[in-house]
């Protein structure tokens, strides 16, 4: 997927929505070279009435991947697209192409917009040059000339109008060759609704390859002969999908065919990762990181435990150079030195691992690269354009966490990440195991109402797993006082916080108590007093899927549950002489497939007290069940089980 | 960090209809007495190094600017020659980031840009001098214009707090313009289109503090220039020799300004001088009709569909509205690199008609090609959306529109890019716009008029039935005048398809409650300019009201959305007052009514009280009624001015202020 910032695609995850009756279907293969007929693909194409849930439509769409035997790469996409609303014209008729100027070169092999009389608008082709192959930098590296090399070409599609159908093909191909293998997933259906959609992986005779097909896409088909061997695949029919911000990776549940091949004889399917394990390690321990292994020590001045040289040095590295983001940069370009990256203070995310680990290094600190994805990659063949972050496995004396060098150490990483998700191996081969502990989060909180209606309790917490408040808590961020006053806030109407007690502070255990106080509860217009408590929901929240303003129905993408999560929460309000309860919750009890709710409130010795459970299964839960996970998180979170309404005039039932 | 060049306003336009570029002019003059040339100067610029102070002196800045001094030297012909000179001192970590490279923008057909010299202050007293000649040349990064602008980017050595950044750069020509082409001889490239004059504004304020700021012109002795300063102050003088006018203009001890929510450009509060050569508006008005009076001939093609287009109009009126509307609709946006004339000059007509695409000028172009085509007289007109143009005759100009000459000789303004999907002739967001028009006769300065709320009024109508359980089931219907209709129809445009639009209104009702269903959407047709489009929206929201006992609450659904969704001032006035102008493009009125049925036995027990306020700015009237079973409530506010001033934002706080409370005041029910 690289070299492909093709905005039909960008950003996109996620389900289908069937069109026309539309259901996939295995299509043949691909032969090399193959001619279009363009005309009857427009006299078959469906129109805009026929189509209305889509902006655009695929009526055709192949990707061709060769390897040459020189180790180049090349990339070839040819699209037929007919555009059937004004947001398409918008969001489709510009496409912009990203390439390395360095060591690539892009052409536009043939652009045609076929207008509904029959008028044939033919337009620029060739090398980027002017009109409408527009070569600008990409957003965010204007400011990096070591970067500046990675440049983009917008294609201005031309004579669009509602209709039309634009015939669009080109070729990202290697000057150069830069790496010796390909090593990716290609997705098969997206967000437009595809006629005729076809992938085709041509590899020199002889040339070792592993692929394999995901999520129903059909089995590919291998060709071989004196010179080479073809993998491909077609499918048709293919139904348009809707995107989704919060889902998982679309090569998690869509069509895909992931692969591998690589050149040399000692090649394996993870050529690619030890490459790029080789390089950072180069960068960060090489002779051009000499600068910053002095940095190291001078930083590390005094400080006794690894715990504490690690708090240093990652603030030192994410703060000592301005971050880069930018796809191609993960995996596409040789990574820098650590001495290079501080004096150019600007990092990519490789950057910025490549940085931290020289510090550590350094300072003796066992760590190691490893590659994240947003999905599984041992659910596809591992594929390098799965790769969604490099981060640093650091060895402490408390075990082995995982850090990403650029952003703050608010949470630890891997406690939030489903373990297929990383890629960590061996000088073997073998994976190296993160253990995924479940969260496990209790809260005890005590509430005394007083006569004039003013208020104080206190809460006890105690997180165990992933999402708890742990570098919150340890103050390496200066949020610790903001965040306990945050909870006193919402432990009580208007509390605020008297004072806090850390029990226990472990990275994968916390314990703390806090006591808050509240001036009286206001009275309404009717004369009641309300009293909300604490969602306890949202101790756990770090951990959830962000279901509110999430629709049940329309869901296209699975999410994720990457841990096991078990809620529980007691509360006891006291309340004084007068004030009697007009309404509490009558509480819930639910159990679905994703896991269970239950909520109660009694009233035991003048008191009142309220019990709540919830407690969620992990894995991936598919569209289908996301609305019974969706209920059970409202459920718990539903304010009526938290809120208590009293007659302040004593008139009440 | 980006480098202006020069300390003016020489920049691309920011808005996203925005491309009519102005010409602009930059110049040249020997090196000024200020410059370092040596050790004794570079001692006195160690000196202003330390008395600029540091970060607790500039809370909240990261870089301070010790001086920014601009030379400029127009010849007779125009030619600019430009002189620019910063000194910026780091504050804080953040200051080392932001200045370790440097970007100067050019553009390689209109000018020329040289980077003298870079060089470090080191808070250690040592200075470096940066080889300049290793910068790197590429490409900007670009969004909708695409017309191969580049930049040069200057790698700095690793900067520490406490280190001074020199840049000294020579500028000649335009920012942008595409005068002739590259083959063009010598300086003749750079020489503006119209030959001879000079103008420039000047932007005292930045988002970084400033101990000095300076600008100098010079200009021959029979064009001398005319100009005014705005918005604020600064000192400037006036000399002249035998050969030149010389003019000054400076400011010390500049904070920074930061731009509030929805502010208006910078160039409407910042301190500005504007200044031009030009005598009035009628000269640039004819020398921009001149030079684009042969972009509108029409051919066989263009004729045949202006044809088909006006046939069934009944007059000239209804032909003018038919073709802005076709124009609208089909010519895309799209800043395709078009070659010579770029900054300036609008292309054929013929051209954009095969290409359906172009930037405001093209699309503009466009419209005037047809509207020829059938018979009306029509001519192209430059106008700045966002911000004000001052009498003084320089280019203040960002967007290109179109003026039909009626038989009476007054004139009707067409926007065909901002107009897609719209019912108006001219977009009611560019309201009270300042624009000249491009005709033989040379027009002045006029501006739009002013339009009242109620042109652009959007209203949401609920009709629900609340159950005994707290559920409510209704619909909702929305829909609008003026550019608040534009507004839903680039609703049901601006995602993708059916399955979008759904989603997005979904989330509409799940700000209302998490447990809110989306059971139904229908909508008019959008592309049917004739009728105003409504959306409807069934709902159904269990639990939306809080029942106990023998009482319900519930707060104002349609009002709540209302304020949610459609109120532009919403999420700008949260602040009780303001230093700048609250710029919302539009007047306009936003009324919520809603029924809701109730359940049997139930009735009003507790609501708000009515509200009416009437400020300078904006009025509020609200009411909550219990009739017939039923309760009836009502929303109506109104923001009076398309930009309201910092004077008079007080009262629209204070109506916003009344609208959020009576969307979040609980209503109560009781039986």
């Amino acid at each position: 997927m690289n070299n492909r910032t093709f905005s039909l695609f960008a950003g996109l995850f996620l389900l289908a929505g069937l069109v026309l009756g539309l259901a996939p279907q295995a299509g043949g293969a691909a032969a090399p070279g193959e001619e279009v007929d363009i005309a009857a693909l427009i006299r078959k194409a469906p129109g805009e009435s026929d189509l209305p849930e889509d902006d655009h439509l695929l009526l055709y769409d192949h990707t061709e991947i060769t390897l040459l035997p020189d180790g180049r790469v090349e990339r070839r996409y040819r699209r037929v697209i007919k555009i059937l609303t004004e947001y398409a014209v918008d969001a489709v008729c510009d496409p912009r192409i990203g390439w390395d100027s360095k060591t690539q070169e892009l052409v536009v092999n043939s652009l045609k917009t076929y207008q509904r009389d029959g008028t044939v608008v033919v337009q620029t082709t060739g090398m980027p040059a002017d009109h409408n192959l527009s070569q600008v930098t990409p957003d965010g590296l204007d400011l990096c000339p070591d970067y500046m090399h990675r440049q983009e070409t917008v294609v201005a599609f031309l004579g669009i109008e509602l209709g039309c159908v634009v015939d669009f093909d080109y070729t990202v191909r290697d000057r150069v060759a830069r790496k010796r293998w390909v090593a990716d997933v290609e997705l098969l259906q997206g967000p437009a609704t595809t006629l005729e959609r076809k992938f085709t992986l041509r590899l020199p005779a002889g040339v070792e390859a592993a692929w394999s097909s995901e999520n129903g896409a059909p089995i590919c088909t291998l060709e071989e002969n004196d010179r080479s061997r073809i993998i491909s695949c077609a499918m048709s029919q293919v139904p348009g999908i809707s995107t989704e911000s919060d889902g998982t990776g679309a090569v998690e549940f869509l069509p895909c065919v992931s692969f591998c091949a690589w050149l040399d004889d000692k090649g394996s399917e993870t050529s690619w990762y030890s490459a790029l394990v080789a390089e950072i390690e180069a960068a960060a321990t090489g002779p051009d990181a000499q600068g910053m292994a002095a940095k190291a020590a001078d930083l590390c001045k005094g400080l006794r435990n690894d715990d504490d040289k690690l708090r240093r040095l990652h603030e030192f590295a994410r703060k000592a150079v301005r971050s880069v983001d930018y796809p191609a940069l993960l995996t596409e370009e040789p990574a820098r030195t650590a001495d290079r990256i501080h004096e150019t203070a600007y990092a990519s995310q490789k950057d910025h691992t490549v940085l931290l680990m020289a510090l550590c290094r350094a300072e003796k600190i066992k760590c190691f690269p490893v590659c994240i994805s947003d999905c599984s990659f041992f659910k596809a063949q591992t594929a390098e354009g799965l790769v969604r972050g490099v981060l640093l496995s650091v060895e402490l004396p408390q075990g082995r966490f995982l850090v990403d060098p650029g952003a703050p150490l608010s949470r630890d990483i891997a406690l939030g990440l489903h373990p297929d998700r990383i890629l960590a191996l061996t000088e073997r081969g073998h994976r190296v195991m993160y253990n995924m502990m479940p969260v496990n989060c209790e809260v005890i909180g005590t509430l005394s109402i007083k006569a004039d209606r003013s208020m104080e309790g206190e809460m006890t917490v105690h997180h165990n797993g992933p999402g708890n408040p742990f570098l919150v808590l340890r103050g390496d961020e200066g949020g610790r006082d903001a965040f306990l006053n945050g909870l006193a806030g919402k432990l009580m109407p208007a509390g605020r916080m008297v004072s806090h007690k850390i029990l226990d502070l472990q990275r994968n255990a916390v314990s703390y108590c806090l006591k808050a106080a509240a001036p009286s509860l206001k009275k309404s217009a009717n004369g009641s007093v309300r009293l909300t408590l604490i969602d306890p929901v949202d101790l756990v929240s770090e951990v959830l899927p962000p279901v509110f303003g999430q629709p049940a129905s329309r869901r296209s993408a699975p999410v994720y549950i990457p841990h096991p999560v078990v809620l529980t929460a007691r509360f006891v309000v006291e309340t004084p002489e007068g004030l009697d309860l007009l309404f509490q919750s009558s509480g819930v009890r639910m159990i679905n497939d994703r896991g269970s709710c239950a909520i109660s409130c009694e009233k035991s010795d003048g008191k009142l007290v309220i019990d709540y459970m919830l407690d969620l299964a992990s894995g991936v839960v598919h569209p289908d069940s996301y609305a019974a996970l969706r209920k059970l998180i409202l459920e718990a979170g539903h304010e009526k089980h938290r809120v208590f309404v009293f007659d302040s005039d004593g008139k009440g039932s | 960090m980006r480098q202006s060049f020069p300390a003016s306003i020489r920049r691309l336009p920011a808005l996203i209809a925005a491309a009519f570029l102005p010409v602009l002019f930059l110049s040249f003059a020997a090196a000024e007495a200020q410059d370092a040339t040596g050790n004794e100067c570079d001692d006195a610029i160690r000196a202003l190094i330390t008395e600029a102070g540091g970060a607790a002196d500039y809370p909240g800045a990261d870089v301070v600017r010790v001086f920014d001094r601009t030379d400029v030297d127009v010849e007779a012909s125009g030619l600019s020659h430009t002189r620019h000179h910063t000194l910026t001192k780091i504050l804080n970590d953040q200051g080392c980031l932001g200045q370790a490279a440097l970007r100067f923008d050019y553009d390689p057909t209109s000018n020329f840009v040289d980077i003298l010299s870079v060089r470090i202050f080191r808070a250690s007293g040592k200075v470096e001098d940066v080889d300049v000649s290793s910068y790197s040349d590429a490409y900007q990064p670009a969004h909708m214009l695409y017309w191969g602008m580049r930049m040069k980017v200057v790698a700095l050595p690793r900067l520490e707090v406490g280190d001074a950044v020199e840049v000294k750069t020579y500028m000649k020509g335009f920012l942008i313009a595409y005068l002739k082409g590259s083959d063009a001889d010598g300086d003749e490239r750079y020489i503006p289109p119209m030959r001879g004059h000079f103008y420039d504004m000047i932007l005292f304020e930045e988002t970084i503090p400033s101990k000095e700021k300076t600008y100098k012109v010079h200009t021959i002795r029979d064009r001398p220039l005319q100009f005014d300063i705005f918005n604020g102050d600064c000192s400037c003088s006036q000399t002249f020799d035998e050969e030149k006018y010389h003019y000054t203009w400076s400011k010390s001890d500049i904070p920074a300004v930061h731009p509030e929510p929805r502010a208006p450009d910078n160039w409407d509060y910042v301190t500005k001088v504007v200044m031009a050569t030009v005598g009035c508006w009628e000269e640039k008005s004819r020398w921009f009709e001149e030079v684009n009076r042969n972009q509108f001939d029409s051919n066989e093609a263009i004729q045949a569909k202006t044809d088909e287009i006006v046939k069934d109009c009944a007059n000239d009126d209804e032909k003018c509205t038919a073709l802005l509307r076709w124009v609208a609709n089909n010519i895309r946006y799209s800043g395709l690199t078009m070659g010579e004339g770029e900054g300036y000059t609008l292309h054929p007509g013929w051209m954009i008609f095969e290409e359906r695409a172009g930037v405001c000028k093209d699309i503009a172009g466009m419209l005037v090609t047809m509207m020829r085509a059938a018979g009306i007289e029509a001519y192209a007109a430059m106008t700045m959306a966002g911000a004000r143009v001052e009498y003084i005759p320089a280019d203040q100009f960002n967007h290109c529109v179109v003026a039909r000459k009626k038989p009476d000789g007054t004139y009707g303004m067409y926007d065909p890019t901002w107009c897609p999907l719209s019912m108006n002739d001219w977009s009611l967001a560019e309201a009270e716009q300042h624009y000249v028009i491009g005709s033989p006769e040379g027009e002045t300065r006029m501006s739009i008029a002013y339009h009242p709320p109620e042109d652009c009024l959007i209203r949401v109508s609920s009709n629900a039935q609340l159950l005994e359980d707290g559920t409510l089931e209704g619909v909702m219907a929305l829909e609008g005048r003026g550019w608040s209709d534009t507004y839903l129809r680039r609703i049901l445009t601006g995602y993708n398809a059916s399955r979008e639009v759904a989603r997005v209104l979904e989330g509409w009702l799940l700000r209302l409650s998490p447990r809110a269903t989306l059971v139904s959407m229908q909508h008019g047709d959008y592309r049917d300019l004739d009728t105003p489009v409504t959306i409807t929206m069934k709902y159904t929201i269990p639990e939306y009201a809080f029942v106990y006992g023998d009482r319900i609450e519930l707060k104002p659904p349609a009002a709540q959305l209302l304020l949610n969704q459609l109120v532009r001032a919403a999420s700008a006035t949260r602040s009780e007052t303001r230093t700048q102008p609250l710029f919302l493009y539009l007047a306009a009125r936003h009324v919520a009514e809603e029924t809701i049925r109730l359940p049997a036995g139930y009735k009003l027990d507790h609501a708000a009280k009515p509200r009416s306020m009437k400020e300078k700015a904006g009025d509020l009237a609200t009411s909550v009624e219990n009739k017939d079973g039923s309760l009836l409530l009502k929303c109506d506010m109104a923001v009076y001015r398309r930009c309201t001033p910092p004077d008079l934002y007080p009262g629209l706080y204070m109506v916003m202020q009344g609208l959020r409370s009576f969307t979040g005041e609980t209503i109560t029910l009781s039986r």
